[in-house]
């Protein structure tokens, strides 16, 4: 039997039985020889390390390694015998020069056979167990149906340091363990969002898994099966909850994934780890070939790439997707890595029958030509796993292309002619162009990458090999900057996709107004002042025409600082649309999050900087933590990718590689910039000398290309520090641990702090803010805060609210947005004015009066005085806003006419008026003008409450009748005290005869006599405060905590 | 008396982008003025040493060298743009002044003040939040486009327990070395314990008199 390679020791308890040039077949020792001491030993070693390895065994091995890997076993030696021959038979290996592509080749054919002869067992749905599952969660948790468990295990959670086996249930939302043992039972559910650490200890007998929430609990577990995978798994959840919040976007399924027909899937999980599995590869995917981010991975094999300029054969992994076919050979000694776009494809096929060995199950790929005269350049792909498979995929993905293709946006070709179609430098020279030095450096340079396109093409689809890299990290010419730029960053890929959407972008822009566009203006001549070309309207217009396109294409970024200083040096290397694209890159895929409206992302990555000085430069960390300096050092640095803090000159080649190689470059070069600084910062004795120290050194950076040319900061002449150059390749050869892999791990850890403290800061904002409307104690607010915050995180989830642009100003309680369903939750629970029948329609009304914006929701603030109005302040302010809420237009004209009582008590009235306010929502043009107006009269008497004497509209007859229900269902539902409903009775017949005496006597001051009936809010409060029984029952101060308790004991 | 020294007085300097908190920094430090600076990200930062008047130098009298003493400031330069905010609790950790600017042209920066004092008391968290030294300019009195009344900005600072207000240009260098002189004072009685902030209770407080002191390039301030 076949199986996977996997590395072996050739240890003493095998005996070789046959031996050939790279294979060894081997018999376990003391099999099958009766009770020898060799064979009870073997037994126990066995036994002790749970292997049961078959009896026969064949390695793989090459004569100058010492390395073995086991590539087949057997438990007969018939069995074995069978494979020995075939790989004599079949597998000449004499073609290969050198031992690395044996084992390369060997690897690939073992692991095809393996994947043939394995048995394809499938289940087309959740497996049964998985169901169970699912039930048990859903009922030993009470939560709600649509969170997905995601995956169970079994460990123990430990109580102190008492270990309590049961299972952990992770869903979407919430981690969740339940045990049962001896009478005890433990049951916990924390959600996602609240967790603000996420820690694994990798100790001697067993793995424990922290987790720390907001509210400072920690919870362990240990004992797991397979505690990594649980582990990355909540790793992944936990980072999926703090982008929701960065980013206001929630998880949704991957419903094409349910479509997806992948044989190499295992349907043995639930669909969600599937799908949370497949996202992560397809991260980890666009990360590695730098892909645009909706790109979704459809397999993944094995195969060799022979090379057709070099005719050398790589192994290496074959990826397809939806838009592309990349292959990554990721060996350290001689990596390889090539983007194909599906769109430059013109022919798949076959090569067969060739007798050459390397050409087993070999596809050729043919790219379109792209000029008449050149050669199309071809791809061969060989020893590819389940080649017809493949076959079939990919020929699906390039005919769905073309049916995409055919709806493709077409663009306005309308070519602003404003627009700047070259590069800025070419027309604004600066004095270092001219210079025959520079010019002779330049032109080397461009013939050395010449020659690298000769051998590995210049198109998208380039080998990208390492001697790639040493070009990159010598600098990249002039002339081909804009060209590489692209096509490294993968900003080539959204640019070819979107033809003329710049344009159509920048005519857009240009008729709007918005805050961005002033902050842009302001910033336009901060960019690059010392270049001539931003010191002319040709740069500044460029410029602005760049960020202004991005602010209207990107809404939720806008425009953040430190855009205008990256936009301003890509144009003076690209055209505009060109940059546009760069830009884009940057902001959404190569720096994600950092100019979002908390510039979060770079926040994290500060933290994920400290990480790395501790951990590579500790005697660094030790000084800048002495200096109180950790997180603070490389903002700018991150923000700008130095551009803002070295001359540009010096700065645009870490920019070169940092498109070649991505996030971590700026890792690598601040790492080296410390670590150069050693001494200087050793000797600092406090932050500022230490920041400023940083800041000389920085200004001091050169390019040795402009060797003559002196170094000026703010018109001084200031010394050389060290060539860029220098600080490069240090940064490379000393830092090469920090890679991209080991930054997205750091990143999502810190993440977490980073979400979390954003939003503790904001919490205590809020309830500061809102602590001065005396409405509620801070206590109150912190929990009011925590019952909304976790219920709106679930109907974000349900229904879809539109993300808030990042550049209107908010208020930080403005985040949270309270719907209808929640406020009434709500009100019912604390109010007292709310425990009747007739709730829903008081409800409505409260609900209308306090959605100031009128959008269907209540910030946090609206929510709050609505609240407080109608259950902590005195009785007083609490009657008149019982009386307010009866007022034109809040009680509409239409429920007055019901003139039969009996159906305007019933549900289905309430319902209706619910109904009613929400459709006219929709259209708010239904309420008509003069209602809008005295809604917005009510609105300004609610808010200014305490601060002016107000004045209240009167009340008309009927209106009054309302009211008088209202009071009866308030008293009557909730105490049968009959001594109580006779005083109401008492004072509305009281009150009925005040309104005709006020008729009357309006009609006598004013001389007329078509007054109507009225009474005014001073008379109904003071009559009605004469009840004491409803004084007492209106005044009952609402126990906050005690409610929010008791509701989330129903919802939990 | 204070025995208490320090050598470094931290100033933070806040306010709505491009009011010219950059170039005040700069005319105030290296006597100089350029429109080519870049937009500020993250915080800058300056150091200059200043000599201050005798009354405090005699109060520091348990220093060993005679004479009045250098003090070294450091100033912070932050970023203007409204979502770099969330950074300031790094920032201001440890200041011994907050300076406010504003753009005398701009309405709305001076509506911010509000915001930005707020935001600093709530991250820096002075122990005395209420007499945390704050000194106010209105800065690029030099363009003519003027839309905030000197009367305007001294009503608001006369609201906030009188905090000193002064007119600046950084271009023309207007009143910028004696408004730094008044920070670093009382940074310094910050500094210094209860008893020294006591002696210059006159210096914080602005005297309501001075309104009519007009001239925009005349000495506003209180002191």
């Amino acid at each position: 039997m076949w199986v996977n390679p996997k590395e072996v020791y050739a240890n003493t308890l095998w005996h070789n039985e046959k031996l050939s040039v790279y294979f060894l077949l081997q018999h376990r020792v003391g099999h099958g020889q009766g009770n020898k001491l060799s064979s009870l030993l073997v037994g126990t070693f066995d036994s002790l390390f749970e292997t049961k390895p078959s009896p026969y065994r064949i390695l793989h091995q090459t004569p100058k390694s010492e390395k073995c890997y086991e590539i087949a076993c057997a438990l007969t030696e018939s069995d074995i015998l069978k494979d020995w021959e075939w790989l004599e038979n079949n597998l000449d290996l004499k073609i290969f020069e050198n031992e690395d592509d044996v084992t390369d080749f060997v690897f690939c054919k073992i692991k095809s056979l393996v994947a043939t002869n394995a048995s394809e067992t499938l289940d087309e749905e959740n497996s049964e167990s998985f169901k169970d599952a699912t039930i048990k969660f859903h009922r030993l948790f009470n939560i709600s149906r649509d969170t997905n468990l995601v995956c169970y295990y079994s460990c123990s959670y430990l109580k102190n340091i008492v270990p309590h086996q049961g299972w952990l249930y992770l869903s979407v939302d919430y981690l969740c363990f339940y045990s049962y043992l001896l009478g005890i039972e433990y049951k916990i559910v924390v959600r996602w969002t609240d967790v603000i650490n996420l820690d694994k200890n990798t100790g001697v007998l067993t793995d424990t898994i922290k987790v720390i929430t907001r509210d400072k609990r920690e919870y362990r577990f240990c004992m797991f099966l397979h505690s990594s995978e649980a582990f990355d798994l909540m790793k992944q959840l936990v980072n999926i909850a703090m982008k929701g919040i960065i980013n206001d976007r929630w998880f949704n399924k991957d419903h094409d994934l349910l479509l997806k027909a992948n044989k190499y899937v295992s349907k043995k999980q639930s669909f969600m780890k599937r799908d949370l599995d497949a996202r992560a590869m397809s991260e980890s995917y666009r990360l590695l070939f730098r892909l645009p981010l909706n790109e979704k991975l459809n397999g993944i094999t094995n195969a060799l790439l022979i090379n057709m300029y070099t005719k050398k054969s790589v192994f290496g992994q074959l990826y397809l997707s939806q838009n592309f076919l990349c292959f990554n050979s990721s060996k350290t000694k001689d990596p390889l890595n090539v983007v194909i776009p599906l769109c430059d494809v013109s022919q798949v096929e076959k090569i067969e029958h060739n007798k050459d060995m390397s050409f087993d199950n070999a596809v050729i790929i043919t790219l379109k030509q792209t000029s008449a005269n050149e050669k199309p350049s071809f791809f061969i792909f060989s020893q590819i796993l389940k080649r017809d498979f493949f076959l079939k995929n990919i020929s699906d993905l390039l005919g769905s292309l073309e049916t995409r293709s055919s709806f493709k946006f077409q663009g306005t070709d309308s070519i602003s002619d404003k627009e700047i179609k070259q590069p800025l430098r070419f027309i604004f020279g600066t004095k270092d162009q001219d210079n025959s030095i520079i010019k002779i450096k330049q032109r080397t340079k461009e013939v050395k990458w010449e020659l690298y396109f000769n051998d590995h093409g210049d198109s998208i689809s380039m080998y990208k090999t390492k001697e790639l890299v040493k070009l990159v990290l010598d600098g990249i010419p002039e002339s081909l900057r804009s060209n590489l730029w692209l096509k490294f960053s993968g900003a080539y890929h959204d640019m070819v996709a979107n033809p003329g959407l710049y344009n159509e972008l920048v005519n857009i822009a240009s008729t709007t107004k918005s805050i961005s566009h002033d902050e842009i203006e302001r910033d336009l001549h901060r960019s690059l002042p010392e270049h001539p070309a931003f010191q002319s309207e040709i740069g500044i217009n460029a410029l602005r025409r760049v960020l202004t396109a991005y602010a209207t294409k990107n809404p939720q970024i806008g425009y953040c600082q430190a855009m205008n200083i990256i936009a301003s040096v890509l144009l003076i290397y690209c055209t505009e649309e060109e940059a546009f694209w760069l830009l884009a890159c940057i902001c959404e895929n190569m720096l994600p999050d950092y100019y979002n409206n908390k510039v979060v992302g770079a926040l994290v990555d500060q933290r994920v900087m400290d990480n790395l000085i501790a951990n590579n430069l500790p005697f660094i960390y030790d000084i800048l933590s002495r200096l109180g300096l950790i997180q603070m050092i490389s903002l700018s640095w991150f923000l700008t990718i130095f551009l803002s803090v070295m001359n540009y000159q010096s700065a645009i080649h870490i920019v070169d590689w940092f498109f070649f190689d991505g996030a971590k470059v700026i890792f690598q070069v601040a790492l080296s910039i410390l670590e150069m600084n050693h001494k200087r910062l050793a000797c600092c004795r406090d932050d500022g000398e230490a920041m400023q120290t940083l800041c000389n050194y920085l200004s001091g950076i050169y390019n040795e290309e402009f060797e003559q040319s002196d170094l000026y900061k703010d018109g001084d002449k200031i010394d050389r520090s060290v060539s860029v150059q220098e600080l490069i390749n240090n940064g490379y050869t000393k830092f090469k641990s920090v890679n991209s892999k080991m930054i997205e791990n750091l990143r999502v850890m810190n993440r977490l702090k980073v979400v979390q403290s954003l939003e503790d800061g904001n919490e205590k904002n809020i309830v500061r803010l809102l602590h001065l409307d005396n409405y509620f104690s801070s206590n109150e607010l912190m929990d009011l805060l925590k019952f909304v915050r976790e219920e709106v995180v679930s109907v974000h989830k349900r229904t879809h609210v539109q993300p808030l642009k990042a550049e209107t100003p908010m208020e930080p309680y403005e985040s949270y947005r309270i719907d209808f369903h929640l406020f009434e939750t709500m009100f019912t629970a604390i109010s007292p004015l709310a425990k009747n029948s007739g709730t829903n329609n008081l409800s409505v009304r409260l609900f209308k009066l306090m959605d100031m914006n009128d959008d269907g929701f209540l910030n946090f603030r609206e929510l709050t005085i609505a609240l407080g109005l109608t259950s902590t302040v005195d009785v007083t302010t609490r009657l008149k806003i019982l009386y307010l809420l009866h007022l034109s237009p809040l009680l509409s004209n239409d429920s007055l006419s019901s003139t039969d009582p009996n159906i305007s008590e019933s549900g289905a009235e309430y319902a209706s008026d619910a109904a009613e306010y929400f459709n006219t929502n929709i259209s708010s043009d239904i309420i008509c003008e003069s209602n809008l107006n005295d809604l917005q009269t009510l609105r300004s008497i609610t808010t200014n409450w305490k601060k002016s004497s107000i004045c209240l509209p009167i009340m008309s007859e009927d209106r009054f009748i309302e009211l008088c229900k209202t009071m009866y269902d308030l008293i009557g539902n909730s105490t049968i005290d009959q001594e109580i409903l006779n005083n109401i009775s008492k004072i509305s017949t009281n009150l009925l005869e005040l309104g005709n005496l006020n008729k009357e006597e309006s009609n006598k001051s004013e001389n007329r006599n078509d007054s109507e009936w009225f009474i005014n809010a001073e008379q109904f409060v003071a009559t009605a405060l004469t009840v004491q029984k409803l004084v007492e029952f209106i005044g009952a101060r609402g126990n906050v905590l005690k409610a929010l308790q008791e509701l989330r004991n129903i919802y939990m | 008396m204070a025995t208490r020294k320090k050598v470094l007085l931290k100033v933070i300097i806040l306010g709505d982008s491009s009011v010219g908190k950059t170039s005040l920094m700069n005319q105030y430090v290296n006597k100089k003025f350029t429109n080519q600076y870049k937009a500020t990200i993250g915080a800058d930062f300056l150091t200059k040493e200043v000599m201050v008047d005798d009354r405090i130098v005699t109060m520091q009298v348990s220093k060993p060298a005679p004479g009045p003493n250098p003090l070294c400031a450091s100033i912070w330069d932050t970023a203007g743009q409204e979502r770099f905010q969330s950074l300031g609790v790094a920032f201001y950790r440890g200041a011994d002044c907050c300076v406010l600017v504003f753009d005398v042209t701009s309405p709305g920066s001076f509506k911010s003040l509000d915001g930005w004092r707020d935001e600093f008391l709530i991250q820096a968290s002075p122990s005395d939040p209420d007499h945390f030294p704050f000194v106010v300019l209105g800065n690029k009195v030099d363009l003519d486009n003027r839309a905030v009344s000197t009367k305007r900005a001294q009503q608001w600072c006369q609201s906030k327990n009188g905090l000193p207000y002064f007119e600046t240009s950084a271009k023309e260098a207007v009143n910028v070395e004696q408004a730094f002189k008044t920070i670093a004072r009382n940074a310094l009685a910050q500094e210094s314990d209860v008893e020294l902030y006591n002696e210059f209770p006159d210096q914080i407080k602005l005297d309501g008199g001075s309104s009519d002191n007009r001239s925009s390039g005349g000495d506003n301030c209180a002191c």
